[in-house]
């Protein structure tokens, strides 16, 4: 008899011993943050690495690239306003991966300043979803019930048994059904891409809302400068207020390409320096007016561009976009299909904003870029290959050599055309002149 | 023994209901039919799922005789502002082409454009 007890008993700790640490298990894994950052002179890459826990770590590498001046930058982590920890990174000479750890002591909205670039950014709370804790919970309650009716019946008494193995034929169902449904239960809103993050909304994530439609108003660019900085205001179009909710969509806050009156290519990614505003530096600019374009992308979805032009106080000469390439074009008339691939030869290029290419396409071409009709930014992206990472970081030199791009042009004419790809920490960025001919069939 | 055998017969039920519920079922690849001014299109992928896919295609005018002439078909994933370098599809038969060899890498949303003479119809095909 008490032999049988103790049988009974380990069994049923075996099974709950089972059951229980998964408990453990998070909801929810954010990923690696990417931004690409424009910060004075430098061209930077910030990655804020996955926070596994809090309080705990925060890990943040710097990757620079050629050309790139060395000194230190000051990592600042900032959460409503007040600083938390601070670390220096000294930058080397040589372009890479340069590393500085931050501590973050909570879960919820925080603030990375890199000098006087900062980053908004969520470090997200490992709460157990709503059916995890249902079907846990069920699958608990069904041992001890099980343990209970056991009990009962060794104990003589079989009759009263019956009630804690209904209980345990109910906990089951329970468990089962919630295990069973959580894969189809839709996902609920995220705080930081479609909801403003606050520390409660980021502490319970399983809060539902009744906001169906979480797009924004469209925004307005004001471009201007301060000395060699190009500012960019961003005010909403509705309510003229800035515009704080942009998010890191291809790997920065806002893609910016400034096209010269000489035709030459400048992709930048400004840095955001208050509430709005947005700065990013001409080096060596060029006298005349720019064509400048900016895709964003604000909380709650949908990628906009912004298009404007501004005019920079500069020399006469410029500094050409000087990258070589074999492409191989295959132009369609206007409205089909038309490929382009640039071959660099090697299988070593690194992926640059989570892409294997860019091309900028801007036409057709009959004065400046500043009143060219389209204005299109085409990608070429990174195959998935097994055994490589979904989304690789700069240190994977592996991709190439062939980078092939698909575009429409939607109308004939004389189009510029710039191919850009990363190699040794470099960006390459390669003009070419498209001229696309008329369809065959007259347009409507 | 009645007993029992009524336990067995009332297992054996409540197992086959089980697996008439719970069997897993995939989505089969379905044709997909559109129409333009003159042709009728139907398009049936090997596989709803991402990776190498081919395509079946029957192309037809609208009184269903079969059609000619070089298919074009151009992947594309909106939702990525991706589109894919168009291929040929290679005639089978009087009104039957095939494309093959055609990379989906990505689950998602995707447009299939089918261009014939002229005329053109994009297909949507949701792989997971």
């Amino acid at each position: 008899m008490k032999r049988r007890v103790v049988t009974l008993l380990l069994v049923l700790g075996a099974i709950l011993g089972i059951a229980a640490p998964a408990l453990a298990d998070g909801a929810q894994s954010g990923a690696d943050i990417h931004v690409a950052q424009s910060l004075g002179d430098r061209d930077l890459t910030v990655i804020i690495r996955r926070v596994a826990e809090v309080p705990g770590p925060v890990h943040v590498d710097v990757v620079t690239h050629a050309g790139t001046p060395a000194g230190d930058v000051a990592l600042t982590l900032r959460a409503a306003g007040a600083p938390s920890s601070t670390a220096k990174v000294e930058l080397g000479a040589t372009p890479g991966f340069y590393s500085g750890v931050l501590r973050a002591d909570r879960s919820g909205p925080w603030e990375l300043a890199v000098d006087e670039a900062t980053i908004p950014f969520v470090v997200p709370a490992i709460v157990p979803s709503p059916w995890e804790n249902a079907t846990y919970g069920g699958f608990i309650a069904a041992g001890v019930l099980l343990l209970a009716a056991l009990l009962l019946a060794v104990s003589g008494r079989p009759g009263l048994a019956l009630v804690p193995t209904a209980g345990m034929v109910a906990a089951v169902a329970a468990g089962v059904t919630a295990a069973l449904l959580a894969p189809s239960i839709p996902p609920v809103a995220a705080p930081g891409t479609q909801l403003d993050p606050t520390y409660d909304n980021v502490m319970n994530p399983y809060e539902r809302t009744s906001i169906v439609d979480f797009s924004r108003p469209p925004v307005n660019l004001v471009p201007g400068m301060d000395g060699k900085d190009l500012v960019l205001s961003l005010t909403d179009g509705s309510s003229g207020r800035p515009v704080d909710d942009l998010l890191v969509h291809d790997s920065a806050f806002i893609h910016l390409v400034v096209v010269s009156p000489s035709g030459q290519l400048r992709h930048l990614h400004p840095v955001r320096t208050a509430p709005g505003e947005y700065r990013a530096r001409l080096r060596d600019p060029e006298q005349g007016t720019h064509a400048i374009a900016a895709e964003i992308a604000r909380r709650g979805g949908g990628v906009q561009l912004l298009r404007s032009s501004v005019d920079v106080a500069g020399s006469a000469t410029a500094s050409p976009n000087d990258g070589k390439t074999e492409t191989a074009m295959e132009i369609r008339e206007a409205g089909r299909p038309s490929t382009i691939t640039a071959k660099f030869g090697e299988r070593d290029l690194q992926p640059w904003l989570g892409m294997l290419g860019h091309m900028i396409v801007v036409g057709p071409i009959t004065g400046t870029a500043v009143n060219a009709p389209i204005w299109a930014h085409v990608h070429s992206m990174i195959p998935p290959t097994p055994g490589m990472p979904d989304k690789p970081d700069e240190s994977v030199a592996a991709y190439g050599p062939d980078v092939p791009f698909t575009y429409s042009f939607p109308l004939p004419g004389r189009y510029l055309v710039w191919i850009q790809v990363e190699r040794d920490y470099s960006i390459v960025t390669v003009p070419k002149i498209v001229d696309v001919p008329a369809g065959k069939v007259a347009s409507k | 023994m009645k007993r029992s055998a009524t336990a067995v017969v009332a297992g054996v039920i409540a197992i086959v209901a089980a697996l008439v519920v719970l069997w897993p079922r995939g989505v089969e690849a379905q044709p997909h039919l559109a129409e333009s001014t003159g042709l009728r299109f139907e398009l049936t992928p090997t596989s709803t799922r991402s990776g190498s896919n081919s395509f079946d295609l029957r192309i037809t005018d609208r009184s269903g005789n079969a059609a000619d002439g070089d298919v074009t078909v151009e992947p594309a994933m909106p939702q990525m502002g991706h589109a894919l370098a168009p291929i040929t599809a290679a005639p089978q038969a009087p009104g039957q082409y095939k494309v093959a060899g055609v990379d989906l890498f990505m689950a998602g949303q995707w447009e299939i454009t089918v261009s014939l003479r002229g005329e053109r119809v994009v297909i949507p095909l949701l792989l997971t």
